[in-house]
């Protein structure tokens, strides 16, 4: 019986003590990582709105949504967190940044697992380029030259992760559609 | 001592030479930068877990070495994760999932199992250092060489993309397959080959996969 009871109370021991030492270090960082998750959130807000001095959450069918509003607490524009599935590694989640006329004026890929060289291109400027001040209701991809302002040229070798850009930044269109319903036009 | 140091990183390189960890390898090196954020990584679980491994040696039992190596190698490597997502956020975005994937990384296990378990506690520590190191040159060496053709940058910064059309093929797994097969040549070359008797094979009878293996069971063993 002895034999038999030894190794598992040393393996449960030794379960035990590493649990313990993963916990320990959860304790130490787990505000760090929260932290720091707010706070590259934050930076990207500011860089894609800088001419909103602070923003106030709101409520639509994005993953997340912020107003942005100048000194006087005017409305300058809305910030959307939007995921759009079907990427090639998976869902691609985007910070949308949308004025009050519902025009996207910038973006930011602000999570994604796509490839070095090929789907990560998104991040590029020259990409992200194309959707900013497109007036047209929702974008589309297509692998040519784009012949008219809806389309985006997909990246290439990239088709599915333009795709799943391109849906995260519809979303946040429709969202922004759902927040201005309500607003006069300036 | 020193011998054990510098064993891993040519003769017994890790990647190049036992061939082991091969996965996250072909998937990491698509840029020579991603290379070193995963081998300080894995080198820093390596020399971890083959210390702790190598002083709980004469404690763990035979029939319950396996779960018990896995469970502490799991515990190094999501301190590692932690403290990356904590203090060096560019790191874990780079690696993603490949980070905790080191937990099943064959080199960890593999130490742990042919040296760690065998060996005191320095030596172990070395053992470890040294192969975290070979690990991480040959990451180095093979994400330069496709970032350079593949892309025409090194570590990020533009060399020859501006005037030499990249070729793409590079970057993606066949690319990775055959700069992977060119470097282990090399790396034979360089280090004078050897057979697998140096590297403790315990023939076929130890082998776990010994029951499925066509040369144990068609032909004689490996020795």
């Amino acid at each position: 019986m002895k034999k038999n009871l030894t190794p598992v109370m040393v393996l449960f021991a030794v379960c035990v003590a590493v649990t313990a030492v993963v916990a320990f270090a959860d304790f130490l960082t787990a505000d760090k990582i929260e932290e720091n998750a707010r706070e590259s959130e934050t930076q990207t807000m500011r860089e894609l709105m800088p001419e909103a001095s602070n923003f106030t959450e709101a409520s639509t069918s994005a993953d997340k949504t912020y107003i942005g509003l100048d000194d006087s607490g005017k409305t300058v524009g809305y910030v959307f967190v939007t995921t759009g599935t079907g990427g090639y590694a998976g869902d691609v989640v985007v910070m949308t940044a949308i004025d009050a006329d519902g025009i996207v004026t910038g973006l930011q890929i602000i999570e994604d697992e796509e490839t070095q060289g090929l789907g990560k291109n998104a991040h590029n400027e020259e990409y992200r380029e194309q959707y900013v001040g497109k007036d047209t209701d929702a974008y589309t991809v297509v692998k040519g030259e784009p012949s008219a302002e809806g389309e985006i040229q997909a990246l290439a070798g990239a088709t599915k992760t333009s795709r799943a850009v391109t849906e995260a930044v519809n979303l946040a269109k429709a969202a922004a559609k759902e927040l201005s319903g309500g607003n006069p036009d300036d | 001592m020193i011998k054990t140091f510098t064993n891993g990183i040519l003769r017994e390189n890790p990647t190049l030479r036992l061939v082991l960890g091969t996965c996250p390898t072909l998937a990491i090196t698509t840029a020579a930068l991603n290379g070193v954020g995963m081998g300080i990584a894995a080198t820093l679980v390596l020399v971890c877990s083959n210390a702790a491994i190598s002083l709980l040696r004469k404690v763990i039992p035979e029939q319950v070495r396996i779960p018990a190596y896995i469970t502490i190698i799991a515990g190094f490597v999501t301190v590692v994760q932690m403290l990356v997502k904590a203090y060096a956020q560019s790191i874990d975005e780079t690696l993603g999932i490949y980070l905790p994937l080191i937990v099943v990384n064959c080199i960890i296990l593999g130490r742990a199992e042919m040296f760690a378990s065998k060996n005191p506690v320095l030596p172990s520590v070395l053992d470890g250092l040294g192969m975290g190191i070979g690990f991480t040159a040959a990451l180095v060496t093979m994400g330069a060489i496709r970032e350079l053709i593949g892309a025409g940058t090194l570590f990020g910064i533009t060399v020859t993309a501006g005037s030499i059309e990249p070729m793409v093929l590079f970057i993606l797994p066949p690319g990775g397959f055959f700069v992977f097969g060119m470097l282990i040549a090399l790396a034979n070359k360089l280090s004078g080959g050897g057979n697998k008797k140096e590297f403790g094979c315990m023939g076929c009878a130890g082998c776990p996969s010994a029951k499925t293996c066509s040369e144990a069971n068609g032909g004689g063993g490996n020795e």
